[in-house]
């Protein structure tokens, strides 16, 4: 047995380390003059304009075909574009479902008609899609989804209720994963995906303001709503399979661990004219961990690229990444000499406050801890 | 992976595995022989794997030559081989002759070895300096290589029983034996070497440690089903399963980017991160063998209590942590910026040739 899980050493790419520099720039540009606490909601950051520039400058759907208006480049490249974005605090909320899932999903299941519609939209970075997998009763338990698509002539008609849907109110379309035969009791089998257009009649997206003000989630509620035939993404009954294979794309990049560089880099400013023992050793700990954490996740885009099963490798990733992220405002709380009425550290505790008030998130995302533990598990044959 | 060394792990995983009593293992705490293994160590060509062809290896890159260290601590392999392939990689830079018999080294104050060729210091902890035949020694700009016998060891007790010693030296170096010390071996280049070692060791255990309780908990049933079974041990084998999974990444970034130096950055981020993965993984190991595992008998303890001795070689998590701490404070520029340069992030192929 070979319980361990190793991930391979990724040989310095010379066109990605190129591409950093392209990039690096472009963000500095762009970026200039945002303030720390925008720059710590990054990926949950929503700006159409900025994405629109990314997929002008070929940044979304690098590894696609060109044909579908990707730009063949190899994950080494793109990893290198979403981590650099990630790190500067980019708001690549627009457009992250969609180049980081929706269009793969669509580049592995899609007819060619919807690789053709949809693809050259994402890549441009003008078409956004948002994720229909959680419900009311359907949390972790995801075989437990109740939204209904009864097939009837020409498509299917949708019922039922998506929520903490992320971006709904932004997106143009859902990939919706549905129930479209038996019952919540056949669980994972009568399950199917179909990408949703939002502004159909029957579909209602209501607000839902997170924990830190921000509002990204939604509920979405189908009544009847007619979906049309051509929105079925892949087989009907396989949904289970594709789900499974969209939350892989889901879990498999650095966003589980670089979603607060910004405030890792807030603290590293305050620290550095004035570092004592405790910072150094507390900052260097920091670098033990993202640097590997990064050997471990270019590890799994090195897999992916070769056609690789990386799922318990990615499963490992982000329940690292999510303890990581969660240490890091008690870190910065443990070494900054700070009090609510020092005018000094005020703009360092409000992006403190941020970051601590979105940290439950981080083991929640893109499954639980327990569920990816779960999974990890699985992988040791204890399941 | 290149063909050479997937025969050769193959076959070094049959021979550290072969002891299936660890009965060698057991012996190096009692002080006892591990020469009957170390001959087939030597058969293998073990202790001059991370040296080029020209030198005597055969031409595994180093990226691969490091695994070795890592399969005899996985096997449970009680065998100074970490020590004595940095200590043949060391005399080869050198110019000095290299050896196939046990060897290991100490970093000595710059004084040690006087004008007229006289070696005179005290050594303290010396892994294997009882046992090996050669020591190889670094002191000011000299490297020296001393063979058993020429100065006296004396066994030190290491509270977890491995093999260790303090040496009292003074003797003249032959001619030689003695050569200038190459620039790039400084001292914490030398600590940097050797506590990639020990990661490697630590990463080792762990993965057998991983296996051990896996094992465990799908033989032992209580409550009428096997233990892993249990949602609760099942969360807790997986956290083990990341922090073994951890600490064996963080060397093999530093393994993959030893070249013709030390990288001594990522030698500590390994060093740290498998330090830190020390304490979960072995508390959980302990927590899910019950009282089994908490026995001398059992051989989880050869591989947990060895972890808690490689740990604190070498420099500790608090003083790794702390140098790359310094280097990113002094690097100026973004954290980030540092993080992604060739420092801590250039790898190279796994079979390209160091």
């Amino acid at each position: 047995m070979n319980a361990l899980v190793t991930y391979p050493a990724t040989p310095e790419n010379e066109k990605a380390e190129a591409l950093r520099k392209e990039i690096r720039a472009f963000l500095e540009a762009e970026l200039a003059g945002v303030s720390p606490v925008i720059r710590a909601r990054s990926w949950t950051g929503y700006d159409a304009e900025f994405s629109r520039k990314l997929g002008e400058r070929g940044f979304i759907g690098m590894t696609w075909p060109k044909k579908y208006g990707g730009h063949e480049r190899s994950n080494a490249e793109r990893y290198v574009v979403i981590e650099e974005c990630l790190a500067a605090g980019a708001p690549v909320a627009a457009h992250w479902i969609a180049d980081r899932q929706s269009g793969p999903l669509l580049l592995r299941y899609g007819t060619e008609g919807q690789k053709q519609e949809f693809l050259p939209r994402i890549a441009a970075g003008e078409f956004y899609t948002c994720i229909g997998m959680s419900e009311p009763d359907a949390g972790s338990d995801l075989a437990a989804v109740r939204t209904r698509a009864e097939p009837v002539e020409g498509g299917y008609r949708v019922n039922g209720t998506k929520l903490w849907t992320t971006n709904a109110h932004n997106a143009h379309a859902m990939l919706l994963f549905c129930r479209t035969s038996g019952t919540p009791a056949d669980r994972q089998k009568g399950t199917s995906q179909l990408l949703v257009d939002l502004s159909l009649p029957g579909i209602e997206i209501r607000p839902i303001t997170d924990i830190a003000g921000d509002r990204h989630f939604n509920e979405v509620t189908f009544q009847d709503a007619f979906v049309p035939a051509d929105a079925l993404v892949g087989e009907e009954g396989n949904g289970w399979e594709q789900v499974m294979n969209e939350l892989a794309y889901e879990r498999s990049g650095p966003e589980r661990f670089l979603s607060s560089m910004a405030l890792i880099e807030g603290l590293a400013d305050l620290l550095r004219t004035s570092a004592g023992e405790a910072a150094e050793i507390a900052i260097g700990r920091l670098v033990s961990h993202i640097a590997t954490l990064r050997f471990m996740s270019r590890g799994v885009a090195a897999m992916l690229e070769n056609g690789e099963n990386a799922n318990p490798h990615a499963t490992i990733v982000k329940d690292l990444g999510a303890v990581l992220e969660q240490s890091i405002p008690d870190v910065a709380r443990s070494l900054v000499d700070m009090s609510p009425d020092d005018v000094t550290t005020r703009d360092f505790l409000s992006l403190l406050a941020y970051t601590e008030a979105i940290t439950p998130a981080f083991s929640l995302r893109g499954g639980t801890r327990e569920i990816l533990r779960g999974i990890i598990a699985r992988g040791l044959g204890l399941r | 992976m290149s063909e050479t060394l997937d025969l050769l792990t193959d076959a070094a995983a049959r021979l550290f595995g072969s002891d299936s009593e660890d009965k060698t293992a057991r012996a190096a705490r009692d002080g006892g022989n591990v020469a009957a293994i170390w001959e087939q160590v030597v058969d293998m060509g073990l202790p001059l794997a991370l040296l080029s062809e020209e030198e005597g290896g055969f031409g595994l890159s180093a990226y691969e030559a490091l695994q070795l260290i890592r399969i005899s601590a996985r096997n449970g392999a009680a065998v100074p081989l970490g020590e004595t392939m940095v200590a043949n990689w060391i005399m080869a830079r050198a110019g000095l002759s290299v050896m196939e018999g046990m060897a290991t080294l100490a970093v000595l104050p710059a004084e040690a070895i006087g004008e007229d060729g006289r070696l005179s210091a005290t050594g303290h902890w010396v892994p294997w300096g009882r046992d090996a035949e050669t020591l190889v020694v670094l002191a000011g700009d000299r490297v020296a290589s001393l063979a058993k016998g020429s100065f006296e060891a004396k066994a030190v007790q290491d509270g977890n029983r491995l093999p260790r010693a303090d040496l009292s030296i003074d003797t003249v170096l032959e001619d030689g034996s003695v050569a200038a010390r190459p620039a790039s071996l400084d001292d914490v280049t030398v600590r940097a070497a050797m506590a990639l070692v020990r990661a490697l060791e630590m990463a080792g255990a762990m993965a057998a440690i991983l296996e051990i309780a896996v094992d465990y908990v799908n033989q032992r049933t209580q409550f009428g089903r096997p233990l892993g079974k249990f949602q609760a041990i099942q969360q807790q084998l997986a956290v083990l399963a990341d922090e073994a999974a951890a600490a064996n990444a963080a060397c093999d970034l530093a393994a993959s980017q030893w070249g013709a130096t030390v990288p001594v950055l990522s030698a500590a981020v390994a060093k740290a991160r498998a330090g830190e993965a020390s304490a979960p993984v072995t508390a959980i190991a302990h927590q899910v063998l019950g009282a089994i595992g908490f026995t001398e008998e059992h051989r989880l303890q050869l591989f947990t209590r060895a972890i808690w001795t490689w740990r604190n070689e070498y420099g500790s998590e608090r003083e790794w942590n702390r140098m790359l701490g310094q280097a990113a404070f002094g690097a100026g520029g973004t954290l980030w910026s540092w993080l992604t340069g060739p420092a801590l992030s250039r790898t190279k192929n796994a079979g390209e040739a160091a």
